[in-house]
């Protein structure tokens, strides 16, 4: 394997190009924030139709971004983006002058 | 224990036992703090916001431990009063009887303290005060009638806002022995560094401001701007999100923000330096440096800036 496949292969990578393209592009991240809030809070049961559908427009949507260079995203994942970037659960900036470091 | 946590604390036990549980969790009564019990230190990434005087004593003539250290709690009561205060004007936070008592219990601390370190710091306060007030009130009538603004209008008015910033560290440059050109350096340095980080913050939080149906600088700014370029007269109010932000977008404003708080970090740094303030100046140093790593990207992907800040969290969890 050719090390250009091989870091296209890595999901770090991959996340690492998603984030790129979501900074980029205002309507990429408007769709990314519209799908993850579709996506329904999990319950801790098995993954509901609705729900599967969703990720799977999740999925496809960031490997069209990603032009096919991407995995796919497992349930337990969405789940825990949805709860950072839709209900801002975890990590939330706190303050007026918070003064956010990762660009 | 943090230092900054330690001094107020040892406020907080002065403080009559019906006011104490608000006084305790004022982060999280502020909307300050995401969850309750979250020290003053944890709510603030840098100590120059509730600890400026400490950055400073290293170039005073004359630094004295003690006065430091009381300089350091009039500045902490001074600007968590100012947000409390902000805070209650714009509704963001919940006003209570006991929010009010602990908001008057910290302009009586912090006169008290400010009183023990140089005469004539209580009156600099209290015009600071009042001219934090008057610029709190002026902002929401520009924001709420969606005003046109100059940038030099916005500058006016941001650097009011921070007048309670001031007082106590310039308080202690006098009592320390500083002369006419280290204060007036001092109080430019203090310019620098508060209107950085408001410009800088105003860019990255407009689009949440807007949201809250108070206005937003940005959206100001933009109508300035659009106006001197079109000499057309004002137009209605827009109320789909996309269209606000794309004329945002369009007319560079984030870019020009973000460039005005890059200029203001760069004036916080020569004037540090110039005073001997060396913590504060590599800080305000780093701050450069860090929008000049973003201002091409926000100049080549307008709207870059807000994005990052709200993936921030999402990044740190994800990329780290």
């Amino acid at each position: 394997m050719s090390a250009l496949a091989s870091q296209v292969q890595d999901p770090h990578v991959q996340l690492r190009r998603l984030y790129t393209s979501l900074l980029e592009e205002q309507s990429r991240f408007d769709e990314f924030k519209q799908l993850l809030a579709l996506y329904p809070a999990s319950d801790g049961d098995e993954e509901s139709p609705e729900a599967q559908a969703v990720r799977a427009k999740l999925n496809a949507r960031i490997g069209e971004w990603l032009c096919g260079h991407f995995d796919g995203l497992s349930a337990a994942q969405v789940a825990l983006w949805r709860s950072i970037v839709v209900e801002e659960r975890i990590n939330v900036a706190l303050s007026p002058w918070k003064e956010s470091n990762l660009y | 224990m943090h230092t900054i946590d330690a001094l107020y604390a040892a406020f907080v036990s002065a403080l009559p036992e019906s006011l104490r549980p608000v006084a305790e969790d004022l982060p999280y009564f502020l909307r300050l703090a995401p969850v309750p019990r979250q020290p003053w230190s944890a709510v603030f990434s840098h100590a120059v916001t509730l600890e400026a005087p400490r950055l400073f004593a290293p170039g005073l003539p004359r630094p004295d431990p003690e006065l430091v250290r009381r300089a350091v709690l009039a500045h902490a009561l001074s600007v968590i009063e100012a947000f409390g205060t902000d805070r209650v004007l714009d509704r963001q936070a919940k006003t209570t009887p006991e929010l009010l008592a602990v908001l008057e219990e910290l302009r009586r601390g912090r006169d008290a303290v400010l009183e023990s370190i140089w005469p004539g710091a209580v009156a600099l306060a209290r015009a600071a005060d009042r001219e934090t007030t008057e610029a709190i009130k002026e902002e929401a009538a520009i924001l709420r009638r969606l005003g046109a603004v100059t940038f030099e209008e916005y500058r006016r008015i941001s650097l009011a806002k921070q007048s309670v910033g001031f007082p106590a560290t310039l308080a202690l440059a006098h009592a320390c022995g500083a002369n006419e050109a280290q204060v007036e350096g001092t109080r430019r340095a203090l310019s620098g560094v508060w209107l950085g980080l408001q410009f800088e913050d105003d860019t990255g939080d407009w689009e949440d401001d807007w949201r809250r149906g108070g206005g937003a600088w940005a959206v100001s700014l933009a109508r300035r701007k659009l106006e001197a370029v079109k000499d057309k007269s004002a137009d209605e109010r827009p109320t789909e999100p996309d269209l606000v932000r794309r004329r945002v977008h369009r007319m560079r404003i984030l870019y020009l923000m973000l460039h005005g708080a890059r200029h203001q970090y760069r004036v916080g740094f020569r004037y540090a330096r110039s005073v001997g303030a060396t913590q504060l100046a590599a800080w305000a140093d780093e701050r450069v440096r860090r929008l000049d790593a973003v201002l091409p990207l926000e100049a080549q992907h307008a709207g870059y800036y807000v994005r990052a800040r709200k993936l921030a969290p999402w990044a740190a969890e994800v990329l780290t």
